[in-house]
């Protein structure tokens, strides 16, 4: 099935699957201003936000807060990190982010950062969605059960093994 | 705070617009439910706490210079893992 027959569906059902990561990155740099009406949970006072890429650190971004001086976050496009991972939009949530579709959605993770880099989790029970169509965004909450804390360092290698486990070892 | 004593199929109305109902009573768990205006959200509360403190956890707003080098050191690891995964499937390069 091509991708173009899979989107009339994903829109009925409000489901995001696809990364649109690539696309959207590339017209994001800190000027873009993004509007959190609601703020986000713990910082309700954060109404707007910025992506700053930084080559330093990609494919990880810092998600900074243009209200709460010194608020500042790492993100991650949560695609890269699980590849199983989906995000079902409540009708609520397109309706207060505006959405019409919703492959216009830009789905990001918060990092915690840990010392140990292989403690490193995202969150993905409650992703950041902005609607790049009108720059609105929230942390939506999903239903499914997804972790908090996803650890990313266990879950990359977890891919990795599964990808090679057809392929035999190259030595014996 | 407000204590009312409901039965099953009872409800209660808050303001003029949000009504919570007890559908049912099942041993010590309550089904509950609720007809609110869609902009509201209703979470679970243990569920939007544990939300609320990843994300105060999350933040990275005490990084002093010399740690922002120590969690960008921190990340190259992932980085790398993830550029891997990157290439291996050319065709997200494309767009």
């Amino acid at each position: 099935m091509t991708t173009k027959n899979e989107r009339p569906e994903a829109m009925v059902r409000g489901q995001i699957t696809q990364p649109y990561h690539k696309r959207v990155a590339k017209r994001i740099d800190d000027t873009v201003v993004f509007n959190f009406p609601d703020g986000i949970p713990a910082f309700e006072d954060s109404k707007r936000f910025i992506l700053a890429v930084n080559d330093k650190i990609k494919p990880f971004f810092y998600f900074k807060s243009l209200d709460v001086k010194g608020l500042s976050f790492v993100c991650i496009d949560p695609f890269l990190v699980c590849r199983g991972y989906s995000v079902k939009l409540a009708a609520k949530d397109q309706s207060l982010l505006g959405l019409k579709d919703v492959n216009t959605a830009f789905v990001l993770a918060l990092v915690t950062v840990e010392k140990d880099p292989r403690n490193t989790t995202a969150n993905l029970l409650a992703p950041i969605v902005i609607n790049m169509e009108n720059l609105c965004g929230r942390q939506v909450i999903l239903d499914e059960n997804f972790p908090v804390r996803f650890n990313i360092w266990a879950g990359l290698e977890a891919q990795d093994r599964e990808e090679h486990r057809d392929t035999p070892p190259a030595t014996v | 705070m407000l204590i009312l004593t409901r039965k099953s199929d009872e409800s209660i109305i808050i303001g003029n617009n949000i009504k919570v109902k007890v559908l049912k009573i099942q041993g010590n768990q309550v089904h509950i439910g609720i007809e609110a205006p869609k902009d509201f959200s209703i979470y679970r509360e243990e569920i939007f706490e544990q939300i609320r403190r990843e994300n105060a956890n999350a933040v990275q707003s005490n990084i002093q210079p010399a740690m922002l080098e120590q969690l960008e050191s921190n990340l190259t690891g992932l980085k790398n893992l993830l550029l891997d995964q990157d290439e291996k499937d050319p065709a997200r390069n494309r767009h």
